[in-house]
């Protein structure tokens, strides 16, 4: 995945085959696991908490309702990955860009959740959870290559 | 400008002058004026913290710093670096509102973020 251009707010990209399959089967898996990562607090009063709590498993919720649809728009608009040699290219608008950086780092931590949190990924590769380990893997891939993009590099 | 005291039409002659000077007493209102306390004393407010974690990538990080509070690169970047060495970040002190806010837009990234009540 390589950036081509950025202007004028939107971004385009290159991808290889095999890049877009990778893409294209990662961003299938959302949503991976739902509720928040975290609590809203670590201190103070559970019982006032339980009701803010709930407002923001409310709000994740709608959110990946709203990832859902826009994730059905992206992945069936035609023309979206338009082929050229040795790929593709796909444009996105920084609203897109954003949203994609988003939804890959939701499917990245999905994963990681329900692997049980590992503080280090790797040795789960021998734990029969390469699945799950490569996925991720390949979602910071391109994340990475979304933040080159924003940051000035490629 | 001339006119010294010599120059006078009255001649004061220092025995009238009075050794003691009896002032009547003047008691002074006291006004009392309501203590007033900036916001902050009135209320300490919450602490948005970012906590360290395994999975989330430096670079999205800050990212997402930039996108939730609109801070330069360079700001976003030292949290980040916090959050990394030291495993927590305390990015803004806020109303408890406000800060419920910042949680709700740094979890929507998976941002593993908590408000705390600042004492």
């Amino acid at each position: 995945m390589k950036l081509v251009e950025a202007k004028d707010g939107l971004y385009v990209f290159h991808l290889a085959k095999r890049e877009r399959a990778l893409l294209t089967h990662v961003l299938k898996m959302f949503p991976v696991s739902s509720g928040p990562i975290g609590p809203l607090s670590k201190s103070g009063d559970e019982a006032k908490l339980a009701e803010h709590e709930l407002a923001l498993a409310e709000a994740l919720a709608e959110q990946r309702v709203e990832h859902q649809r826009l994730m059905d728009a992206f992945l069936g608009e035609q023309g979206r990955f338009a082929e050229v040699k040795g790929g593709f290219q796909v444009r996105l608008t920084t609203v897109q860009f954003d949203w994609l950086l988003r939804v890959l780092n939701e499917v990245r931590v999905g994963l990681w959740v329900k692997l049980g949190r590992p503080e280090h990924i790797a040795p789960l590769a021998m734990a029969g959870q390469l699945d799950s380990v490569v996925e991720m893997e390949i979602c910071a891939f391109f994340q990475s290559r979304l933040l080159e993009a924003v940051s000035g590099g490629n | 400008m001339g006119g010294g005291v010599e120059n006078s039409a009255v001649a004061f002659h220092a025995a009238d002058v009075p050794t003691t000077i009896e002032l009547p007493e003047v008691a002074p209102d006291i006004i009392r004026e309501d203590k007033t306390e900036s916001k902050e004393n009135l209320d300490p407010g919450f602490l948005v913290i970012c906590w360290n974690d395994p999975v989330n990538l430096m670079d999205f990080v800050t990212h997402v710093f930039q996108q939730v509070f609109a801070w330069k690169k360079e700001k976003a970047e030292f949290h980040m670096m916090q959050v990394h060495n030291a495993g927590k970040s305390v990015l803004v002190r806020e109303t408890m509102e406000r800060a419920e806010f910042y949680v709700h837009e740094l979890q929507k990234y998976q941002l593993h973020a908590t408000m705390e009540p600042a004492e």
